[in-house]
C-alpha cells in the first residue's frame, strides 16, 4: 500500500472535467484507490464518488493505492494532480 | 385566420424551420412515486433486467457520441463523455446490484433510489456548477430506465415531432434520425439542446407551457419554428403552406445566385445579412450562404473548449481561420462574453448572475483573459487590416468603455515594442444590450466605432425577464414597444453620429423583426446562417416604407393581441 498526500491547485477544484480524467487515468490500473479527505473516504475510480467529494483549490487529499501496480499508478494520479489537471 | 390562431400554441424560438408529422411522446419513464411499487420483485430476474439494460444503455450512448462526434461542438462531447464516466461508474452499479438483491426492489426502483442519494450529496455540496451537472446523472437514469422497458423508438423514419416536458441532448441526437421537428415545455433558448437542434437543422420550438395538454401522442401537428409556433391538426391548406415552406427552406440550402446576391430593399437600400459564427464547423455555412460578412463571433464557446491551452497562438489559429473564411468581408468578434460561473471560481457564486460579473465587467477584472485575447485579435488584423472589427460585450457605463481602451492601448504599445505589427486603425463597437446603454446610446456614440445590439439580452433586462423561466417567459417579447424603443434610441444615435448600427440576437433572422429593425435604422442584420436566404428574400420583397410603416405600428402595438395581428398579416402576405 502507498499513500501520498496531494494538495488540489488547479482553481476549479475537482469538478466534473478533472474528476473524469482522475478516474480515467486511476482506471487504467489494476491496483484500488481510495481518496481520503476531512475524514471521508472514496473510490477513486468512482466519478460519482469524486465529485461528492466536492474537493475545492487548495484542499489536502490523502491518496491511497492497493495493488499490484500500486506504484505506476500512483504515480500517474499524482502527477495529474502535480499538472494542475492542465486547466492553465 | 382566426380559426387557425385559436388551433395554434405558442413558445419560444428554439431553431428555426418548418415541420409536419405526428406527435411523438418518449416512453414515460418510472415516475418516482412509487408507481410500480412492488414487493416481490424477483432479485434474479430484476438482476438480470438491470445487467441487460445496462449493456444496452452503455451501446446506445456510444452511438450518440459516434454521432456527437460528427455533427457537433467540443463542448457538448465533453457532457457526454462524462455521461459514458457515469454510467460505468462501479459504485453507481455495484450499489444498485446490492438494493435489488438486498430489498427485493424491482429494477426500477433501485436505479431511482441509488440515483437520488447521488443526487442529493451533491446537490449538498451547495457548488452551483456541481449542482449543474446532476441534469447529467437525471439524463443517465433515465436512460438506464427507458432500456430496461422494450426500447419505443418508432418504426416510421420520417415525419415524427418529438415532444416532451424536456428534452436532453443526448434523447435529441438518439431521436434525430426519427424526427423532423421538436417542441418541449421547459424554456431556455440558449440550452445545450437548443444549440444542438440548430446545428443538425432540427426546427425546435421551447418554453411551450400548453404543449403537454394539446399535443397527444399520434396527433397531427405542424410546427412552425420560426414563428415558435405548433399548429395543432391542421388543415389541409396549412399543411400545405407548410409543406411549400419546408420545401423553400431545403432549396435555399443550395447555394443559388439569386439567394447569394447582396441584398437591397425592393427600393434598393443595400442591407447587409451577415452571418452569426461560433465553431469552427460554422465556417463551412460561409461558403454556403454567403453573407457579406461575420456580424458576430462568439469567442467564448471555442475558448471554453480550448480546455488546456488559452494561449495567444491558439486563439489566433481560430480568428484567422473566421477572417480567412469571409474573405473578402469584414468579421466582427465579441470579445468573451462569459458569467462567472463558466469561470469556476469561488467568488463568481452569485444569486443573481443575469444581473452580476459578466461580460465587460468579468473581462475589465480578468485582464489576463482581456489581453491575451486582445493580443490575439491584434496579431491577425496585420495581415486583414480593415477587414476585423472587436466589439465588447455587456457595455453598461462609459467608464468601462475607457478602461477596456486603456488595456488596447498597454497591448498595442507591448506590440510595438516588440515590433509586431497590428492595424492601429482597428474598428472597436460596444454592444448594446443593457438599457442603460441603450438609453445612454448618444452618449456612447461619441466614444464608438459601430454598435450592435444583442437583442436577446436587451430584452431580457428591458422586460425584466428570464424567458428561462416557464413561469414568466411570455412576458419575454422582442417586439415589445419598451424593447423597440430602445432599439430606436440607439439606432437614432448610431445615425446622428454617423457609425453603423447591427442586430446580432436571434430576432435578427426572424423576417418580421428584422423588417422593423430595418424600419427603425438598422442596416446590418446578423443571424444563423440558415436563415439567410429567407431574409434576403423578405429584404428584396419589402420597400423601407413598408419596414418604417411596420416598425411604426409595432412601436404603437401595446398589447398581445395588436402584435399578434401585425404578425398575423405579413404571413398571409
Amino acid at each position: 500500500m502507498i499513500r501520498r498526500t496531494v494538495t488540489v491547485t488547479n482553481s476549479a477544484g475537482l469538478h466534473a472535467r478533472p474528476a473524469a480524467q482522475l478516474v480515467q487515468v486511476a482506471s487504467q490500473y489494476k491496483s484500488d484507490f481510495f481518496i481520503h479527505m476531512y475524514g471521508y473516504r472514496v473510490n477513486g475510480k468512482s466519478i460519482l464518488g469524486v465529485m461528492t467529494l466536492a474537493a475545492e483549490q487548495g484542499a489536502e487529499l490523502e491518496l491511497e493505492f492497493i495493488g499490484e501496480d500500486e506504484e505506476k499508478a500512483c504515480e500517474a494520479v499524482v502527477g495529474l494532480f502535480s499538472a494542475g489537471f492542465n486547466e492553465h | 385566420m382566426a380559426e387557425a390562431y385559436s388551433r395554434s400554441i405558442h413558445g419560444s424560438y428554439g431553431s428555426g424551420g418548418c415541420a409536419l408529422g405526428t406527435v411523438l411522446i418518449p416512453g414515460q419513464v418510472y415516475d418516482g412515486n412509487g408507481s410500480v411499487m412492488s414487493t416481490s420483485a424477483d432479485p434474479k430476474k430484476e438482476l438480470d433486467r438491470f445487467k441487460t439494460a445496462h449493456n444496452d444503455a452503455i451501446t446506445s450512448l456510444q452511438h450518440v457520441v459516434d454521432a456527437a462526434k460528427k455533427m457537433t461542438g467540443r463542448d457538448v462531447i465533453d457532457i457526454i463523455q462524462t455521461q459514458q464516466e457515469i454510467l460505468l461508474d462501479p459504485e453507481l452499479n455495484q450499489s444498485i446490484l446490492q438494493l435489488i438483491e438486498e430489498s427485493s426492489l424491482l429494477a426500477e426502483q433501485a436505479i431511482d433510489q441509488v440515483f437520488r442519494r447521488y443526487i442529493r450529496s451533491i446537490e449538498e455540496t451547495g457548488i452551483a456548477y456541481m449542482v449543474e451537472r446532476t441534469a447529467d446523472l437525471r439524463d443517465i437514469r433515465d436512460r438506464l430506465l427507458r432500456h430496461l422497458n422494450v426500447a419505443q423508438f418508432p418504426t416510421q423514419r420520417h415525419g415524427n415531432i418529438l415532444i416532451n416536458h424536456e428534452i436532453t441532448p443526448t434523447e435529441l441526437l438518439e431521436y434525430a434520425p426519427f424526427i423532423s421537428g421538436a417542441a418541449m415545455v421547459k424554456g431556455g433558448s440558449t440550452s445545450h439542446v437548443v444549440i444542438i437542434a440548430k446545428s443538425i437543422g432540427i426546427p425546435f420550438v421551447v418554453g411551450v407551457k400548453e404543449l403537454m395538454q394539446h399535443a397527444t401522442k399520434g396527433l397531427s401537428v405542424a410546427i412552425d419554428a420560426d414563428r415558435a409556433q405548433i399548429l395543432l391538426d391542421p388543415d389541409a391548406e396549412t399543411c400545405s403552406r407548410i409543406q411549400s415552406r419546408i420545401k423553400n427552406g431545403q432549396e435555399s440550402t443550395l447555394p443559388q445566385i439569386e439567394d447569394t446576391m447582396p441584398a437591397q430593399t425592393r427600393c434598393g437600400t443595400p442591407i447587409r445579412v451577415l452571418a452569426n459564427v461560433e465553431f469552427g464547423s460554422d465556417l463551412e455555412n460561409i461558403a454556403t450562404y454567403q453573407p457579406q460578412g461575420v456580424g458576430l463571433v462568439r469567442t467564448e464557446s471555442m475558448l471554453m473548449a480550448m480546455v488546456t491551452d488559452h494561449s495567444v497562438a491558439r486563439q489566433q489559429e481560430f480568428y484567422l481561420s473566421v477572417v480567412e473564411a469571409s474573405l473578402p468581408h469584414e468579421v466582427t468578434f465579441r470579445l468573451i462574453d462569459i458569467g462567472g460561473d463558466k469561470l469556476n471560481e469561488r467568488e463568481s457564486f452569485e444569486t443573481n448572475p443575469h444581473l452580476g460579473w459578466r461580460g465587460a465587467r468579468l473581462l475589465l477584472d480578468r485582464p489576463s483573459l482581456l489581453d491575451t485575447q486582445l493580443e490575439a485579435i491584434l496579431r491577425v488584423s496585420a495581415t486583414h487590416p480593415g477587414m476585423i472589427r472587436v466589439m465588447l460585450p455587456m457595455l453598461t457605463i462609459l467608464d468601462e468603455w475607457y478602461r477596456f481602451k486603456d488595456h488596447l492601448h498597454v497591448v498595442q504599445r507591448r506590440l510595438s515594442a516588440n515590433h509586431i505589427p497590428y492595424d492601429p486603425s482597428i474598428k472597436l463597437g460596444m454592444m448594446i444590450e443593457v438599457p442603460s446603454a441603450a438609453i445612454m446610446a448618444h452618449q456612447l456614440a461619441k466614444e464608438a466605432d459601430f454598435f450592435s445590439i444583442g437583442t436577446n439580452d436587451l430584452t431580457q433586462y428591458v422586460m425584466a425577464v428570464d424567458r428561462g423561466n416557464p413561469m414568466v417567459s411570455s412576458l419575454y417579447d422582442t417586439l415589445h414597444p419598451a424593447v423597440l424603443e430602445t432599439i430606436r434610441i440607439a439606432s437614432d444615435a448610431a445615425q446622428q453620429h454617423n457609425i453603423p448600427i447591427s442586430i446580432c440576437g436571434e430576432s435578427a433572422s426572424d423576417p418580421v423583426s428584422a423588417a422593423c429593425f430595418i424600419g427603425l435604422g438598422v442596416r446590418d442584420l446578423s443571424m444563423n446562417p440558415r436563415a439567410i436566404p429567407s431574409i434576403r428574400k423578405m429584404i428584396r420583397d419589402t420597400t423601407m416604407d413598408e419596414c418604417k410603416q411596420l416598425a411604426m405600428k409595432l412601436l404603437s402595438a401595446h398589447t398581445l393581441e395588436e402584435r399578434k395581428a401585425i404578425r398575423g398579416m405579413r404571413d398571409e402576405g
